[in-house]
């Protein structure tokens, strides 16, 4: 079993129709959606794990919106690059949905695998699923920690930035959500216990 | 703790998202639009405030009214129709494309997701429009359309009485209708549209015939009368040919029909015309020479090669002289031959040798001067690409003749407004579009917003673009009958 997630870099955006984008050229806007809504709708999909997913589709039109009006003033020589800096903005939004009170207590049900064969896609599903409760069990703090690592491949350094938590914070509740994870999917798979102990050797 | 700790260990892809849903990117650009007409909808109470202020208050009900129903046409939903009737300039705002449309300008529109039909009944309007928009703009029900997507352009649509001479004969009337259908003769108003590129690629399809037009250029379409048999721009040879033979055909016939309608008989013309006496005056002193159309023509361009020593001054604005063009050959005092200077003319036309039949044709107009003779000038100096000359005589033709003609120059890249230009011989055109729209004062004066273009003076001068309060001053040279376009990303 590979040890970690296979995250797919996104191509940057040419520097022209950036460029574009930024000048407020609605062709250019579409491509650079086009171009960066798979990562940004599968961080805000995690990071709504669980709760209320019926936003998501929302909260990545509003990320982008957030994107475009920011875009103009963002330095493409700065030190993030442009799919950081988006990811950074769709964890703002999707942590600021959590927080809303109203959101409170809603809890999405479970997909359940389908069908009972025990063939390895059956058994993919019922990973796939532990991993989606174990994800929605953190506090929205670790979560956001954990999937900007473990999914997105963000240096401590931009999830800090992102998060606006010092370095130390990160790498702390990073610690703690993959423990988190570990009981989670050891109690949730049985059989999983000696597969985890095989990858942390 | 440490930042290397080992990840959990397992394939944490088998948490896979779904892939995003579809229409993403429309929802974004709708809501950022959405947001930008909110911001406008802020700023319209104030501008409310003013007419109430400054029309009182009885108008400031007819006013709000108005206002309204602007406000109910700009800020239509994505989809929608509706009628703009501009009773002064303003601005018209159809989503993401907009449109400064002139005084009594009527546009009619239809929105249908990012396709926006326009129909521009009359005036002009100058539109921007949006590189999400595909804008498709029938002018005056011509059968012509303009089609554009992220560009600036400017359409002008004027409606055209073609002129009526109410001593035609009704053989007259017959022979010329069926011989180009519906005829000039009889035929109701018709659309002259004018389309300048500023910005981006437009395409003008026109009886079948589709033109792409570059920025910094402009197009005159003008439709012909008979609805099936359109002059086409960019027609086929053999259709232009055909055409321009029925034209010559036809100028002859008219130039005869109305020798004989104003002086049926006259037996002897004295050629020499006192400069003091304007033209058409002769007759009710007792002379025969009559120029039938001094006033309806308004000829007053000079003619381009004219010299003092020509025996015959086909325009006679310098040396006073008037000739009636169509007075009978047998009346004329001339030494040359007209005809044979045409007919040579007309061969060296034929083979391709367009400036030589030029010359020709200038010989056989001092010689005897005639309306055909003067069409085929026109044509001739178009297909030699000489604009002067094509303006020159472009200005003699009658508007209906213009009309019908217009596309052998337009054929050889050579606008209405060149001609226009050329036939007055003292301005040039210039075209200024900036990116991102500014104010523009040209020698100091402010003439709008970009993009704009206007007529000028030949020689330099200087174009300022101000934004937030930022001036960026450009020099230009504008040379008569050329268009010069300033193009500036700010």
């Amino acid at each position: 079993m590979p040890a970690v997630a296979t995250v797919r870099k996104t191509e940057p955006l040419d520097e022209l129709t950036l460029r574009r984008a930024q000048r407020g050229e609605e062709r250019a806007w579409r491509a650079l959606i086009e171009r960066y809504q798979g990562p940004v709708h599968a961080l805000v999909w995690r990071l709504l794990a669980g709760r209320a997913r019926h936003r998501v589709e929302d909260l990545v039109q509003e990320t982008f919106v957030r994107v475009l009006r920011a875009l103009p003033e963002w330095n493409p020589a700065g030190s993030a690059s442009l799919q950081t800096w988006m990811l950074t903005i769709a964890a703002r939004v999707a942590l600021n949905e959590l927080r809303r009170p109203e959101m409170a207590g809603i809890v999405d049900e479970p997909a359940a695998p389908r069908g009972e064969r025990a063939d390895a896609s059956a058994e993919r599903q019922r990973l796939g699923a532990a991993i989606c409760a174990a994800v929605a069990a953190l506090p929205d703090a670790q979560r956001a920690v954990f999937v900007l690592r473990e999914y997105h491949e963000l240096e401590y350094d931009d999830i800090a930035s992102a998060l606006e938590l010092d370095l130390n914070t990160v790498k702390s509740r990073l610690s703690r959500a993959r423990s988190a994870m570990r009981a989670h999917l050891e109690a949730a798979l049985p059989g999983l216990r000696d597969e985890l102990g095989k990858g942390r050797t | 703790m440490t930042d290397d700790e080992s990840p959990i260990g397992i394939d944490l892809e088998a948490w896979a998202p779904p892939a995003p849903p579809r229409g993403i990117a429309d929802g974004v650009i709708a809501r950022m639009q959405e947001s930008v007409r909110a911001a406008e909808l802020q700023a319209m109470p104030r501008s409310h405030r003013r007419w109430w202020i400054a029309g009182g208050v009885a108008a400031a009900a007819v006013a709000s009214v108005v206002v309204l129903g602007v406000w109910g046409v700009q800020r239509a939903p994505a989809n929608g129709s509706g009628t703009v009737v501009a009773e002064r300039p303003r601005h018209l705002e159809l989503g993401p494309t907009s449109a400064e449309l002139d005084a009594n300008a009527e546009v009619r529109w239809r929105r249908d997701g990012h396709r926006l039909a326009i129909e521009q009944v009359r005036g002009a309007a100058t539109w921007r429009i949006d590189d999400a928009d595909t804008v498709v703009i029938d002018a005056g029900a011509m059968g012509a359309s303009v089609e554009a997507t992220g560009a600036s352009l400017r359409v002008e649509v004027s409606m055209k009485q073609p002129e009526v001479r109410s001593d035609e004969g009704v053989e007259e009337r017959a022979r010329s209708a069926r011989m180009i259908g519906a005829s000039a003769l009889t035929a109701a108003a018709v659309a002259l549209v004018t389309v300048v590129v500023y910005e981006g690629r437009v395409k003008v399809t026109n009886g079948g015939q589709t033109i792409a037009l570059a920025p910094g250029t402009s197009y005159e379409v003008r439709p012909a009368y008979a609805p099936r048999e359109q002059l086409t721009v960019g027609a086929a040879p053999a259709q232009v040919s055909d055409l321009e033979e029925r034209v010559r055909i036809l100028e002859a016939q008219l130039a005869e029909q109305r020798a004989r309608t104003v002086d049926p008989a006259p037996d002897v013309v004295d050629k020499t015309v006192s400069p003091d006496k304007p033209a058409g005056t002769d007759k009710l002193e007792g002379k025969k020479q009559v120029d039938p159309f001094a006033r309806s023509r308004g000829d007053a361009v000079d003619s381009p090669d004219r010299s003092e020593d020509d025996v015959v001054d086909p325009f006679g604005s310098r040396t006073g002289s008037r000739v009636d063009p169509f007075s009978s050959p047998r009346t004329q005092k001339v030494t040359c031959d007209a005809e044979t200077l045409g007919v040579q003319g007309r061969d060296l036309y034929s083979a391709g040798s367009y400036a030589e039949a030029l010359v020709k044709y200038e010989q056989a107009i001092r010689c005897k001067p005639s309306r055909r003779l003067e069409l085929h000038a026109f044509m001739a100096a178009c297909n030699a690409k000489n604009v002067r000359k094509a303006g020159a005589y472009y200005a003699k033709l009658s508007p209906d003749t213009q009309q019908i003609v217009l596309s052998v120059c337009v054929r050889n890249n050579i606008s209405a407004r060149q001609l226009s230009a050329a036939s007055r011989g003292a301005t040039g055109r210039l075209s200024v579009a900036s990116t991102p729209v500014a104010r523009v004062a040209v020698d100091g004066v402010d003439v709008g917003k970009s993009p704009v273009a206007l007529d000028l003076a030949p020689g330099k001068h200087k174009v300022t673009f101000t934004i937030n309060g930022d001036r960026h001053t450009f020099s230009v040279t504008v040379e008569a009958g050329k268009t010069v376009t300033l193009r500036k990303q700010l």
